[in-house]
């Protein structure tokens, strides 16, 4: 499904930052990725998103679905969206001024227009967008509210598996969604991922923490030091890392 | 511009059939113009905008008068319950319409108001000193001659808005529209006017309207000016109001058109316990200048003025605010707060923002403020990321921004219409790309 090969990047005219990325990703795959602060791991997924503050400076990324591949680094990033590309940011962006609801509808009905579905009305959409709620137990009253505005932490973070659950994305980047989660919110956001897991699509999870990983089994786990992977292997390099830190793999 | 002889063109049309205090108003305010003569950028209430153009055009009355379709300004009107149409500046029976008005509401063309009760006209029309007028103030009242007297007794009620709709067509071409609206609101009464100033030519004409408003102890009025002018027209527009104690001013403004533009809204309080709440959103694409002015007076204690007005800049173009308060020495426990945001969409737009606080009571609260700035890259790429393409992203911001202002509108029809006002900039907006 992705596949990136000795990726590159670094902000536009500035140092770089990753130095040599590949990763295969197919379809069903669930991998995880772990590092320190600062060793690129949000910029690896701002960059499948299409994020303009980045260069690439050498390498590819391939994205494949229904067996036609495309260079993702030649596509807006509102077209990666439509094409399946979903990230769930580390930092939410707050949005004043503009609603929920209107946001939410916006981002379904572009995918359906892409895809040739018809749009569905604001009343089909509002029931449809509350069985998602549900299934993320968030109060029916953040459809009124600013996007992310006032939204607590975990709030914010749920809100991105909301807009995961309503653009169901082939391909997703789920940047620190368990960062400054309590217990029962983690559970909750993690049900409403595994209820979005298929053998059609793949996740990536990137966390510090083990504890996610209990919830949603990864196939792989990949640790990024510095802008580069050094290491990939099963579930249990987690448990590793979680024990052992991350200076053994970086040295 | 030959001011005289539009006067005489003005006289001419009315063949004499005027009272004489009304041929003296004229007279003082075609004095007063020819005193003052057009302002230039020297001129610190003009510093930025310039009005050479409207001195090197030469303005007359409309000749003939256009076939306006009405269709055509469905989202510039409100269905209110009634509607009073002018077209180049002549009053349009046909285009009119007035359904039963509650009791002691009445709405009057100045030529009923001169049968029916004319003191009460005279009364209203004379209630500020020609004296004190400014240039553009005194060149409409020296062209005195179609307008609409909006009357609304001690109690009585009109909250679904009267509607007065000021149109151009194609056979205004050079033409100078001068409207006057006068809104008497008596003790404890409560209306809504809508004021639409609406073109469908790209002509080259100019309307120069005037706007009085009193309101009477404890009445209440909303108030909502929108001015969607040709492409190619001077609007220049003032509007006066006169509040007593504990009455309540809900103004709004929405502006879209014209190529030169220049809204005066002037507020005196003149009694305690009164509220002014002034709002509004300017919008313009390349090539536009606007230029708002407004200034709220408090002469009275415990009074409070609250004002919000955005703008958003697309294209090579830009806009004027400048925002007075006076707190007078008698106006003690003044609560009155401002703030103007300007939203530049496009690299060559501009913005001249100017908060003035005149202060000289002690016991006051007054804040105010001025922003200039662009949209976040961090939310644009937000709701890209999500499917959503980049002047959509742009537009959903921009209206975000907007969404403020409009939220203070209380009325439900007016709200309606700023809506698909605001609409019709974004379509322009997405049609035309960022430039
Ligand atoms: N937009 C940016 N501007 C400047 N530096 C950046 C930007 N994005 C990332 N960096 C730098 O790149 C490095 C990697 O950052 P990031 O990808 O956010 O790390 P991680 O997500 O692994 O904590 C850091 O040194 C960070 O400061
Ligand atoms: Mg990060």
């Amino acid at each position: 499904m992705l596949q990136i090969k000795d990726l590159e990047a670094r902000v536009v005219d500035g140092a770089p930052i990753l130095k040599g990325i590949s990763l295969t990703i197919k379809a069903g795959e669930v991998h995880a990725i772990m590092g320190p602060n600062g060793s690129g791991k949000s910029t690896l997924s701002k960059i499948v998103a299409g994020h303009p503050d980045y260069e690439v400076t050498s390498g590819t990324i391939e994205y494949e679905f229904n067996r036609k591949p495309k260079d993702l680094l030649t596509m807006a990033p509102e077209d990666r969206a439509r094409e399946g590309v979903f990230m769930a940011f580390q930092y939410p962006v707050e949005i004043p001024g503009v609603s929920n609801s209107v946001f939410l509808r916006a981002a379904f009905n572009e995918i359906c227009r892409y895809q040739g579905v018809e749009e569905m009305d604001p009343i089909d959409f509002d029931t449809f967008l509350k069985e998602k709620m549900k299934l993320l137990e968030m109060d029916p009253a953040f459809v009124d509210r600013y996007v992310n505005v006032d939204f607590s932490g975990g709030e914010k973070k749920r809100n991105e598996i909301l807009q995961m659950a309503i653009m169901s994305p082939r391909l997703s980047f789920l940047d620190e969604t368990d960062s400054g989660l309590d217990v029962d919110s983690m559970r909750i956001v993690a049900d409403g991922v595994n209820k979005l897991r298929s053998e059609h699509n793949a996740i990536v999870l990137i966390t510090h923490y083990q504890r996610l990983l209990n919830y949603i089994k990864p196939d792989v786990v990949h640790v990024i030091c510095d802008g580069r992977i050094v290491r990939s292997a099963g579930p249990e390099l987690a448990l590793e890392v979680e024990e052992r830190g991350y200076d053994w793999l970086a040295a | 511009m030959n001011v005289s002889s539009v006067y005489e063109a003005v006289t001419a049309r009315r063949n004499g059939a005027a009272p004489d205090w009304w041929r003296r108003l004229r007279a003082e305010g075609l004095e007063r113009f020819e005193y003052l003569g057009l302002p230039t950028v020297r001129d610190e209430e003009w510093k930025y905008t310039n009005v050479r153009t409207i001195a090197d055009t030469e303005f007359g009355l409309c000749g003939s008068v256009g076939e306006a379709d009405l269709n055509v300004f469905a989202t510039q009107r409100t269905q209110g319950i009634a509607e009073l149409v002018f077209v180049d500046g002549l009053y349009s029976a046909e285009a009119s319409r007035l359904d039963t008005l509650p009791e002691g509401i009445r709405v009057d063309r100045f030529e009923d108001a001169l049968d029916r009760d004319p003191d009460r006209l005279q009364a209203c029309l004379t209630r500020a000193a020609v004296s004190d007028a400014d240039a553009f103030t005194s060149l409409n009242i020296a062209l005195l001659d179609n307008g609409v007297l909006i009357r609304a007794d001690a109690d009585a009620t009109c909250t679904t808005p009267i509607q007065l709709t000021f149109i151009t067509t194609a056979a205004a071409e050079h033409a100078l529209m001068s409207p006057r609206v006068l809104i008497d609101a008596g003790i404890n009464s409560r209306l809504a006017v809508v004021e639409s100033h609406v073109s469908q030519t790209d002509a080259s004409y100019m309307t120069n309207h005037l706007t009085d408003i009193l309101i009477g102890r404890g009445g209440q009025v909303e108030y909502c000016l929108l001015q969607s002018q040709g492409s190619a027209a001077v609007h220049v527009g003032t509007t006066r109001v006169w509040q007593e104690a504990d009455s309540r001013l809900e103004a709004f403004a929405l502006e879209t058109g014209a190529a030169l533009g220049r809204q005066n809204l002037v507020i005196q309080i003149e009694g305690a316990g009164a509220h002014a709440s002034l709002d509004g959103i300017y919008l313009l694409h390349e090539g536009q200048h606007l230029d708002n002015h407004t200034s709220v007076v408090h002469h009275q204690p415990s009074c409070t003025s609250d004002q919000l007005y955005k703008g958003i800049l697309n294209g090579a173009s830009r806009a004027v605010f400048n925002g007075k308060i006076f707190v007078e020495r008698d106006a003690q426990m003044t609560n009155a707060y401002q703030l103007n945001r300007n939203l530049l969409l496009h690299p060559k737009a501009k913005v001249d923002t100017k908060p003035q606080l005149e202060i000289y009571a002690d016991d006051v609260r007054c804040t105010h403020g001025a922003t200039i700035g662009q949209l976040d890259d961090e939310e644009i790429f937000y709701l890209r990321s999500r499917g959503i393409e980049e002047t959509s992203a742009i537009t959903m911001l921009a209206r975000g921004f907007a969404a403020e202002v409009l939220g203070r509108v209380s009325g439900e029809e007016t709200v309606k219409m700023l809506k698909g006002c605001l609409d019709g900039y974004f379509f322009e907006y997405a049609r035309r790309g960022d430039a």
